[in-house]
């Protein structure tokens, strides 16, 4: 069921755990933190006794130096917290039951833990004899407030958005969903950057073999960094090689609260304002958020025109080529008159000049996209209105070549997902080049194949194209319409939910 | 590995089936759109030692006149082809043509080449108006049709619009044809005449006389009947009523007939129809035919002032009955004068009593002088305004 491609190749050079191994001592700390300008330590007498020493680490930046002072430096040297320690297991144990004011402490007594809590944001008291070290949370609070999500924009929805930090981004989700039952299990991820991933799910919906598998996946990825989804996505989704997104990406903790309560299983990445969904298949990418807020009507309307967008965006320049170029009996003698009009006193071929409008369409894309926001509209105002309408002047394309690509341009923007959209520009690309070799026949072909590629992919064990493909009764209905809420009883069965009633 | 195998055999499944889409190779439909000069009519002349092709494009939108190449071949492909090298700049487009011109003295000598041609190239379809052009020659009627405002393309489409109004928007198709030839021998073509631009549009162009070539125009003009492939009579406009009803296709149509007091009064026919009643012998022979119509009709124009409107409108009905009546008993005689099913008489024959029909076991043609023919009439004048 699963793709086994994970299995059967053995990783090059597996990580080695524990990467850092020795004695807990300051010499070896700060050996291993040579030449890093940002890692502090200080010694100090438990008490100003002068009976203890300890030694106190931390990252300038990650850690918050004001509560170092007045959260450990400040108790550990109160000399009413020293009496009667006479011993490191003693003053541990004092620490451990509260002398320093943290809500988390850990004992750590292997190297590699203790490197792994510096590097998240603890700091470390060492004990130098017993070679152990009490760490605490004390990150630093310099992080991007909670905002409105920048690309799924919602009418009616929650406007909040995951932000970098991990630990928020959870507790966005456990606002959400408010039972123990709603699971995390983390995980690290990369060699250097150490990267914490949270697997969230709710028992006792999820199927178990789903979770299971994703984190095998996960402890499978031996990476130096993670940096980017892309990182992520690509090792752990069936089919790397598809263009094709196999994880759905949203920055709404609300839309990842739906999935989870759907039975997906959820992925949050430290350092990345986004959460990942799986399973997932085709249609998913095609549904917005505010769709449930819509009436079913509504949403059901939108949806049809997405898919008609959808259409047009990957057939519309091909099956212009194909008709233009072979088909001439297909098209309404009107239309066919006024194209031949239209490509009159054009120099180049039909195939030529919409392959160099697609290319066109991209680079104002992509400068649009890259620019500071006024000057990519600007450009994109340019691009569109004086280069397009000079071209037309000057000959150079018919305007009905701008037509079919803008048209093709503009439903590829109505697309709800971005990485769909990319996707759907390299398969129009595709197409289009099999429909200037064949014809009808080559864009059919073409199209045969995609859906081949398409009916091929599964993601976590679900096949891509369901519910096309599921065998189910109404599987185009249900792709289709949004049922009214309260008919909506079950849970998709695709999912293999532990438990498919989801209403009364 | 046998997943790999499957992906690489689809495409080569693909391409090992492009030769049944009929292309020879992948060029072999390749034609730049711009290239092409999209031929609309097709017209049909016999010429000696074989054929005499016309082929008209469209009107161009700059101003110029509707360009028409000519051809002359053993066949018409080969006509096609002597057409076509007259263009060496542009390809001619034949995969356009809205409709097909025989002239009469060509469907006098058959329409079986041209049916045939029709029904087996690649750029005619079988759904193709066809119209026999009565008293010309449809080079002749191509040539001068055109002008740079209406096309003969345009013209012909203006004369099956109004066709198409008048007879419930059917359309003899070049299938059709072909099917009542083969199962009655006979068939009905639309016919049209080619009128100098003078006596179409009468008074409005009568000083419009100085020109070098008369301009010409094309008109409705009834059908034409063929029989054994060939044209072998004609039927005028205002007997084309009759068809229209045997055929069970009235449109929309103006009838002119004299009230009381012998002045005209203007019907619109809107609906109206036939159906039959077979008559048998006790020996299972056919022996006559009841044919029952209904017309629905609106008084339009009355130059009465002074009649009651039940005493008008039941004699207008009356006139209207007679009218319905003479048309279509003309053109039933001419069947019978042709001993030619052309009308369908035989498969409504069949569909009202198929067994006794199979039984008869001879085509319906032949038989048509010896038949008791009779017409009933039922007509009914409707929503007349009337001003009382």
């Amino acid at each position: 069921m699963y793709n086994d491609l994970h299995k059967k190749l053995p990783a090059p050079h597996p990580r080695s755990v524990p990467e850092y191994t020795g004695p807990i001592s300051g010499q070896t700390l700060c050996g291993l933190f040579a030449a890093c300008s940002d890692f502090e330590s200080r010694k100090i007498d438990f008490g100003l006794d002068g009976r203890l020493s300890l030694l106190v680490c931390w990252l300038d930046g990650l850690v918050s130096g004001r509560s170092v002072t007045e959260d450990v430096l400040r108790p550990l040297t109160q000399a009413v917290r020293a009496d009667g320690v006479d011993s490191e297991e003693v003053c541990m144990e004092r620490i451990l039951h509260g002398a320093v004011y943290r809500c988390s402490v850990h004992l750590r007594r292997d190297l590699d833990s203790l490197v792994s809590d510096l590097t998240h944001g603890h700091c470390a008291v060492l004990f130098a004899h017993s070679h152990t070290a009490l760490t605490f949370e004390l990150r630093s609070d310099d992080a991007r407030t909670v905002s409105e999500p920048t690309l799924e924009k919602s009418l009616k929805g929650a406007k909040d958005s995951f932000v970098e930090v991990l630990r928020v981004n959870t507790a966005l989700v456990r606002r959400r969903i408010c039972t123990p039952r709603l699971k995390l299990a983390e995980t690290t991820v990369g060699r250097k950057t150490n990267t914490r991933v949270a697997v969230l799910f709710l028992e006792g919906l999820a199927a178990p073999e789903t979770v299971k598998e994703l984190i095998r996946r996960l402890n499978a990825v031996d990476v130096d960094a993670l940096l980017g989804v892309g990182t992520l996505e690509e090792a752990i989704v069936d089919a790397p090689l598809s263009p094709y997104p196999q994880l759905l990406h949203t920055e709404r903790p609300d839309r990842f609260a739906m999935y989870l309560l759907d039975g997906r299983v959820g992925l949050l990445i430290d350092g990345l304002p986004v959460g990942l969904v799986l399973p997932v298949t085709y249609a998913e990418f095609m549904k917005v958020t505010g769709d449930s807020s819509l009436h079913f009507t509504v949403a059901t309307s939108l949806t049809l025109l997405r898919y008609l967008a959808l259409a047009l965006s990957t057939l519309l320049p091909a099956f212009y080529v194909a008709v233009a170029m072979y088909h001439q009996e297909m098209l309404p003698t009107r239309l066919l008159l006024s194209i031949i009009e239209a490509e009159q006193n054009v120099p180049f071929s039909t195939a030529l000049e919409v392959l160099s409008m697609l290319g066109a369409f991209s680079l104002l894309q992509e400068a649009g996209l890259r620019l500071p926001n006024p000057m990519g509209d600007t450009v994109s105002i340019i691009g569109a209105l004086i280069v397009g309408q000079a071209a037309v002047e000057a000959k150079v394309v018919s305007p009905i070549a701008i037509i079919v690509v803008a048209i093709s341009g503009i439903s590829c923007y109505t697309l709800p997902s971005q990485d769909l959209g990319f996707a759907v520009r390299l398969a129009r690309l595709a197409l289009l080049l099999a429909a200037i070799a064949g014809g009808l026949f080559g864009l059919g072909a073409g199209c045969c194949l995609l859906l081949l590629h398409l009916g091929d992919l599964d993601s976590f064990g679900v096949n891509y194209t369901a519910p096309l493909s599921d065998g189910q009764p109404f599987g185009i209905l249900r792709l289709l319409l949004r049922p009214p809420k309260p008919w909506n009883k079950f849970r998709d069965p695709l999912l293999r939910t532990l438990d498919r009633r989801r209403q009364k | 590995m046998k997943r790999a195998l499957c992906l690489a055999l689809v495409p080569a499944l693909l391409l090992a089936c492009l030769p049944l889409c009929g292309c020879g190779s992948l060029y072999a439909n390749y034609r730049e759109v711009e290239q092409l000069r999209v031929m609309q009519t097709l017209g049909l002349d016999p010429a000696p030692g074989g054929v005499a092709v016309t082929l008209a494009a469209a009107a161009d939108r700059g101003g110029s006149a509707s360009v028409c190449f000519t051809g002359r071949g053993e066949s018409v492909s080969t006509a096609i082809e002597a057409a076509r090298a007259h263009s060496a700049e542009e390809d001619l487009f034949t995969g356009h043509l809205r409709h097909v011109l025989i002239g009469e003295e060509a469907a006098r000598q058959g329409l079986e080449p041209f049916l045939s041609y029709i029904c087996r190239s690649p750029d005619m379809r079988m759904d193709m108006p066809l119209f026999v052009l009565l008293g010309s020659t449809a080079q002749e009627a191509m040539s001068a049709a055109g002008d740079p405002d209406r096309g003969v393309a345009e013209q012909l489409q203006a004369a099956q619009t109004k066709l198409e109004a008048q007879s419930g928007k059917h359309i003899f198709t070049a299938a059709e044809i072909l099917r009542s030839l083969e199962s009655s021998g006979s068939a009905l073509v639309h016919a049209l005449r080619c009128d100098t631009a003078s006596e179409a549009d009468g008074e409005a162009s009568a000083g419009n006389q100085g020109g070098e070539t008369p301009q010409m125009t094309v008109t409705p003009g009834g059908f034409a009947v063929i029989k054994d492939g060939r044209l072998c009579e004609a039927i005028d406009p205002d007997a084309a009523l009759g068809v229209d009803f045997l055929i069970n296709s009235v449109g929309i149509r103006d009838l002119v007939v004299r009230d009381r007091f012998g002045l005209p009064a203007t019907l619109e026919i809107n609906r109206g129809g036939t159906r039959i009643h077979p008559l048998w012998a006790q020996d299972g022979s056919l022996r006559g035919i009841e044919i029952y119509a209904t017309v629905y009709a609106t008084l339009l124009e009355t130059e009465s002032s002074n009649l009651s409107a039940v005493e008008n409108a039941d004699y207008l009905t009356g006139q209207l009955e007679a009218a319905v009546s003479d048309r279509i008993g003309a053109v039933l005689w001419l069947a019978r004068t042709l001993e030619a099913d052309f009308l369908g008489l035989g498969a409504k024959v069949e569909q009202a009593s198929p067994l006794e029909y199979r039984r008869m076991g001879q085509a319906l043609g032949p038989l048509l002088p010896s038949l008791e023919l009779s017409i009933a009439v039922q007509g009914e004048l409707r929503h007349s305004h009337d001003l009382e």
